[in-house]
């Protein structure tokens, strides 16, 4: 071929290539992550995701009876053994609070029965975010898990969740998705008014429209990857314990304050009805996230809720 | 002269009364006053702990089963200093007490007991005793009401008669090599294939290696021993088993059946020396650890206490779940094979009063620690007081448990009591049973007292939670909400524009260059070179010479310009050889041009005499000259090169 060729072929072998650069890093990023990937922290027996039509055999009609009855551990034993099962469904899932928040005001209350409604109500706002009043039981249960606190003269625990977390969870992973729909918008706009116009002002608009355009793809992509990572990889989970205490990977209690957001010396005992996100597990222990420092608990503490993807 | 010979006295007790050996950092020792005590006996567990470092131990525990009055710990500090050879060590720790008061028979492990040293709970081993029902004296007991009553640990005396290792051949002893003989054969199964050890070995076995978890797996460990009669030495090691809960089913040894057999004509015995009923905890490849054992006798290790060691092999349970299918509401995870049956008293009350339900659990298996209970609004149970009567037929466990409740009645009326039951899994029919007992009706009659006062069941103050919130009892359709981010799509999508955009601004750029240069070389001299020569081709082949060769004349004039830029029509021929090899052309190639050139004059000139043979002939000669000249690149390339070069 000769130097004419190669000097007229150069400019687009060299879009070609930025073209199949950009689409094959997209492609990989999202390729790395496939959306029915098994999450890596279940701990115990994970409940597969059903959004088939209840079994025959659910009659919530039944347990609404036994409820007013009085019989909580009857409903709760049913909702319990469905949640076993592997039916996923919020209203299961907010059936299975309101039981265990009864009995937990009753004279038969056990005593993880609040941190139980308390996991329960979470896995129903988990499922179905626009649940508002799975929203408001459930502030209301860590107002009163944190007035029975103060009351025991236990010190008040604020965990901050970990940065990458709280900034995914701002807008929220679907949010950050548009963004970053919208910058590629932006950018290939941007992009075709600097390259395809021949009006300076346009040439000049095109090239800010892009860089704003890259930014937003950069952000929005970025932080939804975080979010799907976050997602597939930790497992949400709720202590059910009055007290869960913080251990080292050999399961010995960690002693004093476990991290810069621990208020005080309390800081390593996690309150019941507390979310935490399940990392990994071993053996009777597993590695939780709790505010912005990972420890471990004793895995039969918290309780895995049922989420949309499963397990 | 006084105080220093204290001080050596001193040194030298310290000397001669201190273990010399080299102590761990932390040395705990948990110990019992008695491994065997009645219900309503006390009995004192002590947790020694030294700290070499100069964090003394702190914050003692003991983990206490349910059967026990607890009181303690009363907590003493001990320092201790010791010299071994020219080194000194000081040793800080506590010495914690128990007082532990049985209220109910069985076999318990007590502990591990555990201390705070240096922010690290540090562990000592548990201790097995066993508590016998109320009135019935133990062993133990009645032993030390023969003898002298001596402190619970008494460091001088390890092995004394209160150690639960006695001789296993006190029996035999005085009999001699007759008693020897008498011992009964050992069974086949009791026999391993091989000796695992020329001299004393240990085999331990379990009678399953697939269960579930809950059922008994029965472990047993057999002491074989080839140069005669022994004793458990003092300071074996238990075999762990973390994952189980443990039962022993062999307390004292030295009341086994002892066997003898014969391999390879030597004459072995052998002995079981622990039996304990293990129920795993959880699903998995569990392991049950070694059993240390010293073998003590004449003929093994006489000289030292610990005797002639030797420790049996690990073993591994498949532990599973029971299955999912058919699994009963509200299971518990017991599994065995129970019978359940219940008395309620009295069966008419005034209301706010109480009524007492008991319950009994007999069977074979671990004991469930509860049943499911007939809740309803207006009654209320209490936690039950348990009573259990474990026994072990065999080996296996069993017994029965039973469960006193106080339930308060407040509502008046008759009140169906419902229905208590025990739901278990059965592993020899392979399924799930539920036990009910039903309970019968009570008559609560209104309390009058509280009718005159006009007040009714005492109601809780203040909203409840539960009010906040209603059951649902329709259950709509539920499609788990997808997520864009999960689809590979949306990850292309996000790429998509720009690289669109990359693409047509690239093939764009590309069709501009392509038209460019297709317009410059429709422009150029080696262009119109190769149509002169077609044109000369096709007049020779119609045989129009004139026309051939003043084709193949421009053919050849627009090559020489393509080469070197000359317009060599311009030329003198006389002058064009010279000025070809000035202008870059090789001296055979502007000679051969000239001379062609000439040629081609001359062929028209003489138009209408020229032969057909010699106009192809130049044609082909033209025709190949053409294409050398071509083939080089034109001389404005040519330039640019050689300034590029220059530069």
């Amino acid at each position: 071929m000769t130097a004419g060729a190669w000097r007229t072929l150069r400019p687009l072998g060299a879009a070609v290539v930025s073209a199949a650069a950009l689409l094959a890093g997209l492609g990989l990023a999202g390729a790395a992550a496939p959306p029915s990937a098994p999450n890596a922290a279940a701990p115990s027996s994970a409940a597969a995701p059903s959004n088939a039509a209840a079994p025959p055999s659910v009659d919530l009609v039944q347990l609404e009876a036994a409820l007013a009855k009085g019989s909580f551990s009857e409903a709760i034993d049913r909702l319990e053994q469905w949640s076993d099962q592997g039916l996923v469904h919020p209203t299961l899932s907010f059936d299975r609070g309101v039981a265990y928040l009864g009995r937990a005001e009753s004279s038969a209350r056990k005593s993880s029965d609040l941190g139980q409604a308390a996991a329960a109500f979470e896995e129903a706002l988990a499922l179905d975010p626009s649940d508002e009043e799975a929203r408001v039981v459930l502030a209301r249960i860590r107002e009163t898990i944190s007035e029975r606190r103060a009351k025991e003269h236990a010190s008040g625990v604020v965990a901050r969740p970990r940065l990458l977390r709280a900034l995914s969870g701002l807008i929220g992973e679907e949010v950050w998705a548009g963004a970053g729909l919208l910058g590629s918008l932006l950018l290939g706009v941007g992009l075709a008014a600097r390259l395809l116009s021949r009006s300076h002002e346009m040439r000049l608009g095109g090239a800010i429209v892009a860089v704003a355009g890259g930014v937003l793809l950069l952000l929005g992509g970025g932080m939804a990857g975080a979010g799907q990572h976050l997602r597939q990889h930790f497992a949400p989970a709720v202590v059910i314990v009055e007290e869960a205490r913080l251990l080292d990977a050999e399961g010995r209690p960690v002693s004093g304050a476990r991290g810069p957001s621990a208020l005080d010396a309390a800081g390593d005992r996690v309150p019941e009805g507390s979310l935490v996100y399940i990392a990994t597990s071993r053996g009777a222990l597993v590695q939780v996230e709790w505010g912005d420092a990972m420890a471990w608990l004793n895995a039969a503490q918290v309780r895995k809720l049922a989420t949309a993807e499963g397990g | 002269m006084k105080p220093m010979l204290m001080g050596w006295l001193l040194a030298l007790g310290l000397l001669l009364g201190l273990p010399g050996r080299a102590l761990s950092q932390t040395d705990l020792q948990l110990q019992v006053s008695s491994t065997e005590i009645s219900v309503g006996e006390t009995l004192e567990v002590q947790l020694d702990a030294m700290s070499q470092d100069d964090e003394a131990p702190t914050q003692p525990e003991l983990v206490t089963p349910n059967g026990f009055e607890v009181r303690g710990p009363s907590i003493g500090t001990r320092q201790q200093v010791s010299i071994s050879g020219f080194r000194m060590q000081r040793q800080t720790g506590i010495s914690a007490t128990w007082q532990l008061t049985a209220t109910r028979a069985g076999v318990y492990s007590i502990g591990p007991a555990s201390v705070d040293v240096g922010g690290r709970r540090q562990r000592a081993q548990a201790v097995q005793i066993r508590v016998l029902p109320e009135g019935q004296r133990s062993q133990q007991a009645q032993r030390r009401g023969r003898r002298s009553r001596r402190a619970p640990f008494d460091p001088f005396n390890p092995f004394g008669t209160d150690d639960p290792v006695d001789d296993l051949f006190d029996r035999l002893r005085g009999g001699g090599s007759p008693g020897f003989d008498r011992l009964p054969e050992a069974a086949p199964n009791l026999v391993p294939e091989r000796a695992l050890d020329p001299v004393a070995y240990l085999d331990a076995r379990i009678d399953t290696q697939q269960a579930l978890v809950g059922q008994q797996v029965t472990l047993s460990i057999y002491a074989h021993g080839a140069q005669g009669l022994f004793q458990e030495a003092a300071g074996s090691h238990e075999p762990s088993h973390p994952d189980f809960l443990a039962q022993r089913l062999v307390e004292d040894p030295s009341h086994q059946p002892v066997y003898q057999y014969t391999r390879d004509g030597q004459r072995w015995i052998a002995v079981k020396v622990r039996e304990t009923a293990l129920f795993p905890l959880r699903a998995g490849r569990l392991e049950i650890g070694p059993l240390e054992f010293g073998f003590l006798g004449r003929r093994y290790a006489a000289r030292t206490a610990e005797g002639l060691r030797r420790s049996s092999r690990t073993l591994v349970v498949d532990v599973a779940e029971p299955p999912a299918e058919g699994r009963p509401p509200g299971y518990a995870g017991d599994v065995g094979d129970f019978r359940l049956d219940a008395t309620v008293e009295p069966r008419r009350i005034t209301a706010g009063g109480s009524i007492a339900v008991t319950a009994r659990v007999q069977g074979t298996g671990r004991l469930p620690g509860a049943l499911k209970l007939p809740e309803q609004a207006g009654v209320e149970w209490l936690e039950p007081t348990l009573r259990q009567d474990p026994s072990v037929v065999g080996t296996t466990v069993g017994g029965s448990r039973s469960f006193s409740y106080v339930v308060r009645l407040n509502r008046p009326g008759q009140l169906d009591l419902g229905r208590l039951s025990l739901s278990f899994y059965n592993p020899e029919a392979r399924r799930y049973r539920v036990v009910p007992v039903e309970l019968g009706q009570v008559t609560v009659d209104p309390d009058p007292a509280a009718a005159a006062a006009g007040t009714g069941p005492a109601t809780p103050s203040g909203p409840q939670l539960s009010q906040l919130v209603k059951f649902r009892n329709q259950l709509p359709a539920y499609r788990p909400a997808s997520h864009w981010v999960d689809g590979s799509a949306f990850w292309w999508s996000l790429g998509a524009a720009p690289a669109c955009v990359l693409c047509a601004a690239g093939v764009g750029s590309l069709r501009r260059r392509l038209r460019r240069r297709w317009e410059q070389r429709e422009q150029s001299q080696a262009t119109h070179a190769q149509r002169a020569l077609s044109e000369a081709r096709q007049a020779l082949a119609r045989g129009e010479l004139g026309i051939a060769v003043s084709g193949a004349e421009r053919a050849l004039y627009l090559a020489i310009e393509w080469a070197t830029g000359l317009r060599a029509r311009a030329l003198l021929r006389s002058e064009l050889e010279a000025r070809l090899g000035a202008a870059g052309l090789s001296a055979e190639l502007a000679r051969e041009a000239a001379e062609l050139l000439g040629q081609c004059g001359e062929l028209r000139l003489a138009a209408g005499a020229v032969e057909r043979a010699a106009v192809a002939g130049l044609h082909a000669r033209v025709s190949r000259l053409s294409k050398r000249l071509l083939d080089k690149p034109p001389r404005a390339a040519r330039a640019a090169s050689a300034d590029e070069a220059r530069a």
